[in-house]
């Protein structure tokens, strides 16, 4: 009973914002935002299943791969940088440098070396997404508890098992909440990198309908995002709930 | 996690420093003359300029109105789209924030509107309101408001518990409680979330140009890029880092001013 | 504020007539009894501590006499008046002092804060923050920040600012669970001084005998969930007490362990029943 109502209480104004959509685009004349129901044809029509095969899953593939490029040399430069605290501070405002930099300023210089291909827009995703993650992992590295590593040097564990059971499990839910923000960025640098990269990819489709003003086609490519989005972020938290079982249960 | 109670050092917290100035100029000085032998070893081909010729040019675009103005519009954007952002989501965030079922009820589309690129609505946007800073600034909200909203509404659940009775048992007037216990009990938080926010913005401000042709940096960026005016390329991507390095900075600076009290900046306490 | 019906109003009370009447007060959560039907006075001047084991509601027996949670049944008056909310004569002191003072404000604004209420000019509160501060003697420290200072200083602190706001009852919850023994006495000692010296009326809530006889000058006992009372305890120990000689004393020890039969008594009875409904 506690539930269903935590159900209804959670779902009365999602459903009450679609509904209104629905009713009050039926009769639109309005040439930008033309009927829900239109919409939702379109998107039957265009993206299941051709669509899906020709733009959503190469979006999908180079975001994955993206922000598993991030995931993977963002923790291990994060580790290593962690365990080299006087090194990580010399270079520290070259970090800052690049963490603030907004990542599409950089795309000229990635187009001029790698073009406009799924190089160039892989790289990017990852760049882009890396910092957050980066950071995160020191910070969680630096803040071991000493007597954690004290226990691991008297045991004599090696520095690939201290990294192994002690630093990485300890950052772990640091790092989660770093690669949240990052996965939030990767999908805007797709996009962006889509929209101004070769066709194929659901930013190239969006803009490119509404160059051609093909209106519905654009909003079905919006709506086809915005399920893509909560897809992922539905993903990621499967993993994390499953990775950080320990640090949920212990903090509820 | 509850705080340590144990007697504290007095004084002013703040991180030790291992390693001095010049570990950090040695650095960037390592960096930058790794660059200009890899541009002079011509591995890069004629496509990357050394950082001489970079410097070069940004000094020779700081003669020119173009580059001032080009910052001005960016900046101005950018200021009006985050003043916008806070008025907009501060406010809407701790509402939703204290009541749980506020919290409950909009659950699902915060969380849709924080996870879909908020990017892809600028074909709708740039539709609506062409290439000018109002499509910008349409832009900037829509994609930096998620972030201060959200931090918003989890500092207003973090209030102290305690001190929330503390006010009641002392009978402290409403407009006491929102100055001596409200506002400073959510200014990390919110501060945190205008951090973000401007990040987002800028990155929304440049992606504005970049891609939809409103006035700015973004715009004189690809412009010189169309023009293969590769150290000017280099030298605005320069100006874009620059500006988010001194957003960031001062962001920070106004956090440790106002936050100098609290445990996570005065480093006793993990964030 | 509003003229009572009864006939003692304000300062007008007398030593030894009632303050704070409980009535018959029950608390449940969520079909959970945790409070069973209290009755308690208690008399204005006296220090009463309420001593009880852990997980014995005494938390949420405070909290339902101050007026910040409201009871399911029963009812709880000051002076005659139903409370509902925190009243204007009372004032508290957590035991988390690590959460309860505003880590913003030094400890002199710590102190002069709740004054704001009470509608009197800056240099007014300063005057008798300071007081209390010196009452407890934190004289020294005023300009510093509460997490500057040691763990029963800062509980000190949330005494003075307790002190300052002069109310003629001060609820004390667990004060001195949080700090080391040596810091404990000082604070019982403190706290005791300061009643003498000021005369108003203490409510303390622990879960230590030993604390609870020395400093009391009547002791309620509760018993476990869902919490009752078991007894009430006169001290007799005189207003002058000591660390070493009082707790020294035959009184002391008799008293000691009338208390602590109470509450095993009520202990063992609990688990001999629940033994028997597992049987």
């Amino acid at each position: 009973m506690k539930r269903l109502m935590a159900v209804v209480w959670e779902s009365w104004l999602p459903i009450l914002l679609v509904v209104l959509w629905l009713v009050l685009s039926a009769r639109s004349a309005s040439f930008y935002f033309p009927p829900l129901a239109s919409i939702l044809e379109r998107l039957g029509e265009e993206w299941f299943f051709d669509g899906i095969v020709e733009n959503l899953v190469p979006s999908l593939l180079r975001i994955l791969v993206g922000f598993g490029l991030a995931l993977v040399v963002g923790i291990v430069v994060g580790v290593v940088l962690g365990l080299l605290p006087r090194f990580e501070e010399a270079i520290r405002p070259l970090l800052e440098f690049l963490r603030s930099t907004p990542g599409v300023a950089l795309l000229p210089i990635a187009t001029l070396f790698l073009g406009i291909g799924d190089g160039m827009k892989v790289f990017m995703i990852a760049l882009a997404s890396m910092w957050p993650i980066l950071l995160n992992t020191i910070d969680g590295v630096r803040s071991v508890e000493p007597v954690l590593l004290r226990v691991a040097s008297s045991y004599r564990l090696s520095l690939k098992h201290r990294i192994r059971y002690i630093y990485v499990p300890h950052s772990a839910p640091q790092i989660f909440a770093g690669a949240r923000l990052s996965l939030a960025i990767a999908a805007v640098v797709m996009v962006v990198t889509e929209m101004i990269g070769s066709p194929g990819g659901i930013g190239y489709f969006i803009l490119d309908s509404q160059r051609t003003f093909n209106i519905l086609n654009m909003w079905s490519g919006i709506v086809m995002l915005g399920v893509l989005g909560y897809l992922l972020n539905f993903g990621f938290r499967l993993v994390e709930a499953h990775i950080l079982d320990w640090h949920i249960k212990k903090n509820s | 996690m509850p705080a340590k109670t144990g007697p504290r050092r007095a004084g002013l917290g703040g991180k030790r420093h291992r390693v001095g100035l010049g570990a950090k100029l040695i650095a960037i000085a390592t960096v930058l003359i790794g660059w200009q032998l890899l541009a002079m070893s011509r591995v890069a081909g004629d496509s990357l300029p050394t950082p001489v010729k970079v410097l070069q040019a940004l000094i020779g675009l700081w003669g020119t109105s173009d580059y001032w103005t080009a910052l001005g519009t960016t900046l101005r954007a950018w200021a009006i789209g985050l003043a916008l952002c806070a008025v907009i989501g501060i406010p809407v965030g701790l509402i939703l924030g204290v009541s749980m079922r506020a919290t409950q009820s909009t659950r699902w589309i915060i969380d849709f509107f924080r996870t879909i690129p908020t990017i892809a609505l600028l074909p709708l946007v740039l539709l609506l309101f062409g290439a000018s800073a109002r499509m910008e600034i349409t832009m900037i909200v829509l994609a930096a408001i998620w972030p201060l909203l959200i931090q918003s509404m989890y500092a207003a659940k973090q209030v102290e518990p305690l001190l929330k009775w503390v006010v009641r048992v002392f009978r402290l007037s409403p407009l006491d409680r929102l100055r001596y216990l409200w506002a400073p009990s959510v200014s990390l938080f919110v501060s945190t979330g205008m951090r973000l926010a401007a990040t987002m913005a800028l990155l929304m401000a440049i992606s504005a140009e970049y891609i939809g042709g409103a006035p700015g940096l973004g715009t004189e960026l690809s412009n010189v890029e169309e023009a293969l005016r590769r150290p000017e390329v280099f030298a605005y991507a320069f100006t874009c880092a620059m500006l988010g390095l001194l957003i960031n900075v001062l962001v920070v600076f106004i956090q440790r001013r106002l936050l100098w009290w609290h445990p996570i900046i005065r480093g006793e306490r993990a964030a | 504020m509003t003229t009572t019906p009864t006939p003692t109003v304000g300062k007008a009370t007398g030593p030894n007539d009632a303050l704070l009447v409980v009535e018959n007060l029950g608390k449940s959560f969520g079909g959970h009894e945790v409070l069973g039907g209290i009755n308690v006075t208690v008399r204005a001047g006296e220090f009463m501590c309420i001593v009880g084991p852990s997980g014995a509601g005494k938390t949420t027996l405070l909290q339902c006499l101050s007026g910040l949670t409201a009871p399911t049944t029963g009812a709880v008056t000051l002076r005659g008046e139903r409370v509902t909310e925190p009243p204007a004569e009372m004032a508290i002191v957590f035991q988390d002092y690590s959460r309860s003072l505003m880590p913003w404000l030094s400890v002199l604004d710590n102190v002069a804060l709740p004054l704001r209420s009470a509608k009197i000019g800056k240099a007014e509160r300063t005057e008798k923050a300071m007081a209390a501060l010196t009452e407890v003697g934190l004289k020294d420290h005023v300009h510093k920040y509460p997490w500057q200072l040691s763990g029963g200083m800062q509980q000190r602190v949330a005494i003075a600012r307790a002190l300052a706001y002069a109310p003629s009852i001060v609820l004390m919850d667990e004060p001195f669970a949080s700090v080391d023994a040596q810091t404990r006495a000082d604070l019982e000692d403190l706290t005791l001084n300061v009643k003498r010296h000021l005369g108003i009326t203490i409510l303390l809530v622990t879960h230590d005998i030993d604390e609870a006889v020395y400093l009391a000058d009547r002791v309620l006992v509760m018993g476990k969930k869902p919490t009752v009372v078991v007894d009430l305890v006169e001290t007799h120990l005189g207003p002058h007490r000591d660390q070493i000689a009082t707790k020294a004393t035959r009184e002391f020890a008799e008293l000691r362990s009338r208390v602590y039969k109470q509450i095993r008594r009520d202990d063992l009875t609990n688990s001999a029943g629940s033994i028997a409904a597992v049987g």
